[in-house]
């Protein structure tokens, strides 16, 4: 309402009466002379004159009144673009590029509306040039009286037709007759408003020079110049707000992705990790919808965090370690193999335990006891594995014991079982670990999202790891690995290298990137042909239940005491390594030490690959039996030669720096740890 | 001719005689009357329009002289009632006296001044109310009852009272009844000092000056016959309607002094009043239709009197004509531009 007021009502001007008035109402629509042509009869010649003369009129009416809407919108076009620009400088509007360049499209678009609907009718046009040209609203009346009498406005109502008089002389007295009278004063009223009309000034209505809208529109343009042109403050804080929005999007996304492949391993509808991520895609969900508010994320972030991490079990990994240890020797006791089930896979515990439990009709009561025996030698490390398992055992070795093979085989069956239960119970509390992780790397960024000095931190940080690497490859030392131990018959070398950790072996011509695994040092190599200065960050007492000898150059620098963060591994030589047991910390390196050799036969490859080093969660284990390895010790002094093993720079670190990032995302390692690695490992990218 | 008008059933008017008749009856009047052309214009309007007009002003500014020299300009009757205290409303309208016609007595009705067809209230505010009622149903139904028996008057009926706004101790202030009949209510200024000098060089001087009789009592009534049938465009008419309106203080376009400091605004009568001094207005100018500006031009005599201030207004010392003169100000014609 009040825009068509505005586009079809303005002010006019009048100077008559007593003084000129401050303030006009748009007139009724009702009020608006009509145009008297709209009737179908003929109209009186005069009334068609006023017609004609009225339409050079309407047409500069029009046009003044679409030069006044067009400086109008031009000053008012200029005063917001000026108050944008020094808004967008109070506060962070994103949009105000786009609000500038859309003002005036909208600025056009307002043009073309209201030239459109300012187009003057007749009775406008009529009484705006009574107005203006000071006709006495002769034109506009003689509009109105036609519409209101249209006897009078027709050719065949002419006076003479109609009885009326034609206005010269009215007729007076006693036969006066009022109603007579009028119209013959319409008639005479309307040939004086031709004559009104004539005279007026035919650039009427001409468009005028808006002074006053071209001074505040130049005032607003030079305002929004300077505005626009200065440097504003607020595009530091758009840019913020930008990064926290696509940082959120980003972590939106990756923390879907995280949901599904948690989700993808949940085994059925009520498995943890289906409720986490559904949560953590309701989280996501929120991201999206709304990027911009990083408190607001965060705190659902932390809840959701909060609720990972309250399900997850600190041992588990450890409890991984045993239940890999406890599968081998299951494995290895009930196949009389020494090599069987290299890799602790419980499921091949379970087949070998139901293979021994098939045999058992057949076995003969010593052969029974010592099966006994040799089971009843693990119950301690099984129970500690898994409780269910533990009572298996039991159960096992004492109906073999006591000759109950149907007894034991059941038993045996169910420690099978146990034994995949509890693996089963660990993978799932690492998937959970692994989403808590990367939920933790989504805190962390989205906390830094936006905030510059977040990145000048980190740059800070990566500088203090690199001078930290450097300070400890000039100050490796000789020691023994605290971290592991091994032994048995053979030599165990217990070699800190765990890629994670500040390892770095040295090579005689070789690039100082090689790590860990390099480190290790077949016997059949030249003594003393590599210098190798492993660096270690276990810090926790290893415990070999053989007597081992490591070497290896170890300089710990790990967090709490009994967590490693990289348990040190060292390469051996032997041909059969016991396992050793470990206690008191995680094991995170990229090799366990005293693994039985998988080297070839001539020892001359001192590479293995890496996935072949074991994988987090063996336990450095020395069983003690069997190894006929032999101690080499390489004189760390001498001069080293190529032995061809060289592997690529890139290759290895490529190797190790995957394998240090799934250790992370597989624990639930503090920030600060995650970031001292990641650094560590920056500065050892060969691609800077 | 017409018994009681005297007009010519076949006269024929023109619109630019009626301003010719009219100019010439402000001419003779302004031979007598130095200056004060806005006071016999608007008297003129009181007249044409056949109702009338309030005149007040201080003493000796030639209230009584115009209306005397109306008079002598238009063939007319006229009659003076000096309005004091003990003036009975007999006194008046007439009264039936015993009379003895053919050897029997009998009443028979005594037309008062009022029966002329121009009367002069001198100090109308001096005589008590009941008197001045009686001028109610002359002014407004142009006829007298008197003992159940009506005496129209003849047209022209024009009754032009004066008041002093200085000595106002013993007046009677007219009832807002009474001043709704009068058509305008005009002020009487004080000459400017060339017009003072004129006028002590026609009173004082050996001959004083005489206006000729330019029309007739017949010729007033077919001008007012004539000005009756100007038509007014609707839109004209709502501009008269909105300034009424702009009288009343519940009104929402009225000003903030209206709404502050009347307590009344003007009845209907003030809208007819607006219309009808228009016309006259119109003709005067050679116009054949009112205009915007005849309203505007008419507001402040016909709506002054019709403005009734509140206690405030009154203390403030606040006038009607500051009241009219800001609506004026304030409304303005309905705008298409």
């Amino acid at each position: 309402m009040g825009l068509l007021a505005w586009a079809a009502g303005g002010r006019r001007r009048r100077s008559a009466g007593a003084s000129t008035p401050r303030t006009a109402r748009v007139m009724p629509a009702a009020l608006v002379p009509p145009d008297p042509a709209a009737g179908a009869r003929p109209l009186d010649p005069s009334m068609a004159a006023i017609r004609s003369g009225l339409s050079a009129h309407r047409r500069r009416l029009w046009l003044r009144r679409v030069v006044r809407r067009a400086w109008t919108i031009a000053t008012t076009l200029a005063i917001a673009e000026a108050a944008l620009a020094l808004a967008q400088r109070a506060f962070p509007i994103e949009a105000a590029p786009a609000i500038a360049v859309g003002l005036p499209v909208a600025a056009v678009g307002a043009m073309l509306m209201a030239a459109a609907m300012v187009h003057p009718s007749l009775g406008e046009t009529a009484l705006a040039v009574d107005a203006e040209a000071r006709t006495g609203d002769a034109v506009a009346s003689a509009l109105a009286f036609a519409a209101r009498e249209p006897v009078t406005a027709g050719k065949a109502s002419r006076p003479d037709d109609a009885g009326t008089e034609d206005g010269a002389s009215i007729e007076v007295g006693s036969s006066f007759d009022v109603t007579r009278a009028e119209a013959a004063f319409v008639l005479r009223q309307r040939r004086d408003a031709l004559a009104r009309l004539v005279s007026v000034d035919p650039g009427l209505f001409r468009p005028g020079f808006a002074a006053r809208h071209a001074l505040v529109a130049s005032l607003a343009v030079l305002v929004a110049a300077i505005a626009f042109a200065l440097p504003n403050p607020q595009d530091a804080v758009i840019a913020r707000d930008r990064a926290i929005r696509d940082e959120a999007r980003a972590q939106a996304q990756r923390v879907d992705q995280a949901a599904h492949q948690l989700a993808s391993r949940a085994e059925t509808p009520s498995d943890p990790r289906s409720k986490l991520a559904e949560e953590m895609r309701q989280f996501a969900e929120q991201l999206r919808q709304n990027p911009g508010d990083p408190q607001a994320n965060l705190a659902k972030l932390g809840a959701v965090e909060d609720d990972i991490r309250s399900q997850l079990d600190p041992s588990s990994e450890q409890r991984a370690s045993v239940l890999a240890t406890v599968a081998r020797a299951l494995s290895r006791t009930a196949t009389k193999d020494p090599l069987a089930n290299p890799e602790g896979n419980t499921k091949i515990t379970h087949e070998d335990l139901n293979a021994l439990g098939a045999t058992l009709d057949t076995m003969k009561a010593d052969q029974l006891q010592a099966t006994a025996v040799a089971l009843a030698s693990l119950q301690d490390l099984v129970s500690q594995a898994d409780t269910s398992a533990g009572r298996a055992l039991q159960d096992a070795a004492s109906s073999l014991a006591g000759g109950d093979t149907a007894t034991a085989r059941t038993a045996l069956d169910r420690l099978g079982m146990a034994l995949e239960d509890a693996v089963r119970r660990v993978d799932q509390n690492r998937d959970i670990a692994s989403a808590a992780s990367q939920l933790q790397d989504a805190r962390r960024s989205l906390a830094d999202a936006g905030n510059p000095q977040s990145r000048d931190g980190q740059a800070n940080t990566q500088g203090q790891g690199s001078g930290q690497q450097g300070g400890n490859q000039g100050n490796g030392q000789p020691g023994s690995s605290p971290g592991a131990s091994g032994e048995a018959g053979g030599q165990g070398q217990g070699g800190s290298a765990a890629p994670g950790s500040s390892g770095k072996g040295q090579r005689h011509g070789g690039s100082p990137g090689a790590s860990g695994p390099d480190h290790a040092q077949g016997p059949g190599g030249s003594p003393g042909s590599s210098l190798g200065a492993g660096q270690g960050q276990g810090q926790q007492p290893g415990q070999g239940t053989g007597q081992g000898q490591g070497q290896g150059q170890g300089q710990g620098q790990g967090q709490q005491p009994g967590g490693s963060l990289g348990a040190g591994g060292g390469g051996t030589n032997a041909a059969y390594l016991g396992a050793g047991t470990r206690s008191g910390g995680m094991a995170g390196g990229p090799a366990q030490p005293n693994r039985p050799s998988v080297l070839g036969p001539d020892l001359s490859s001192v590479y293995a690959p890496f996935d072949r080093l074991g994988r987090p969660g063996d336990l450095s284990y020395v069983a003690g039996t069997g190894g006929d390895g032999q101690l080499q010790q390489g004189d760390q002094q001498g001069q080293g030669t190529d032995n061809g093993s060289s592997v690529p720079y890139s290759q290895v670190y490529g190797d190790f720096y995957r394998y240090a990032i799934t250790t992370l995302d597989r624990s639930y390692v503090p920030s600060s740890v995650k970031d001292y690695v990641r650094d560590y490992f920056s500065s050892l990218d060969p691609r800077q | 001719m017409d018994a009681t008008t005297g007009a010519d059933p076949k006269v024929r008017l023109a619109p630019e005689a009626f301003a010719e008749r009219a100019h010439a009856i402000e001419a003779e009047v302004g031979k007598v009357i130095v200056g004060q052309h806005e006071l016999v214009r608007h008297t003129l309007v009181g007249l044409l329009a056949n109702s009338h007009v309030l005149l007040e002003g201080v003493p000796g500014l030639g209230k009584t002289m115009l209306v005397r020299t109306i008079a002598d300009v238009i063939d007319c009757n006229f009659n003076r009632i000096q309005f004091t205290p003990d003036l009975m409303p007999a006194d008046i309208t007439g009264t039936n006296i015993l009379v003895e016609e053919g050897g029997s007595r009998v009443f028979r009705f005594q037309p008062g001044p009022i029966f002329a067809n121009l009367v002069l209230a001198d100090e109308i505010n001096r005589a008590t109310p009941k008197t001045q009622s009686s001028l109610l149903e002359a002014m407004q139904e142009h006829q007298v009852t008197v003992a159940r028996a009506r005496y129209p008057l003849d047209p022209p009926f024009f009754v032009l009272a004066t008041q002093n706004p200085l000595e106002m101790e013993g007046t009677y202030p007219l009832p807002e009844a009474q001043l709704d009949r009068f058509l305008l209510k005009v002020m009487v200024p004080f000459p400017a000092e060339d017009d003072l000098v004129a006028i002590l060089d026609r009173t004082m001087g050996a001959e004083s000056p005489q206006a000729k009789q330019v029309a007739t009592a017949a010729e007033i009534v077919e001008m007012q016959q004539l000005a009756r049938a100007v038509p007014i465009a609707p839109h004209v008419t709502a501009y008269a309607v909105t300034l009424l309106s702009a009288t009343h203080p519940d009104n929402l376009r009225a000003p903030s002094i209206v709404r502050d400091y009347v307590r009344y605004g003007g009845s209907p009568r003030g809208a007819q009043a607006l219309v009808a001094a228009g016309k006259i207005l119109a003709l005067l100018d050679g116009r054949f239709s009112v205009a915007i500006d005849d309203i505007r031009a008419a507001a402040m005599p016909a709506l002054r009197h019709r403005v009734i201030l509140n206690f405030e207004g009154e203390a403030e010392g606040i006038s009607s004509e500051a009241i009219v003169r800001a609506i004026l100000h304030e409304v303005a014609p309905a705008s298409v531009e």
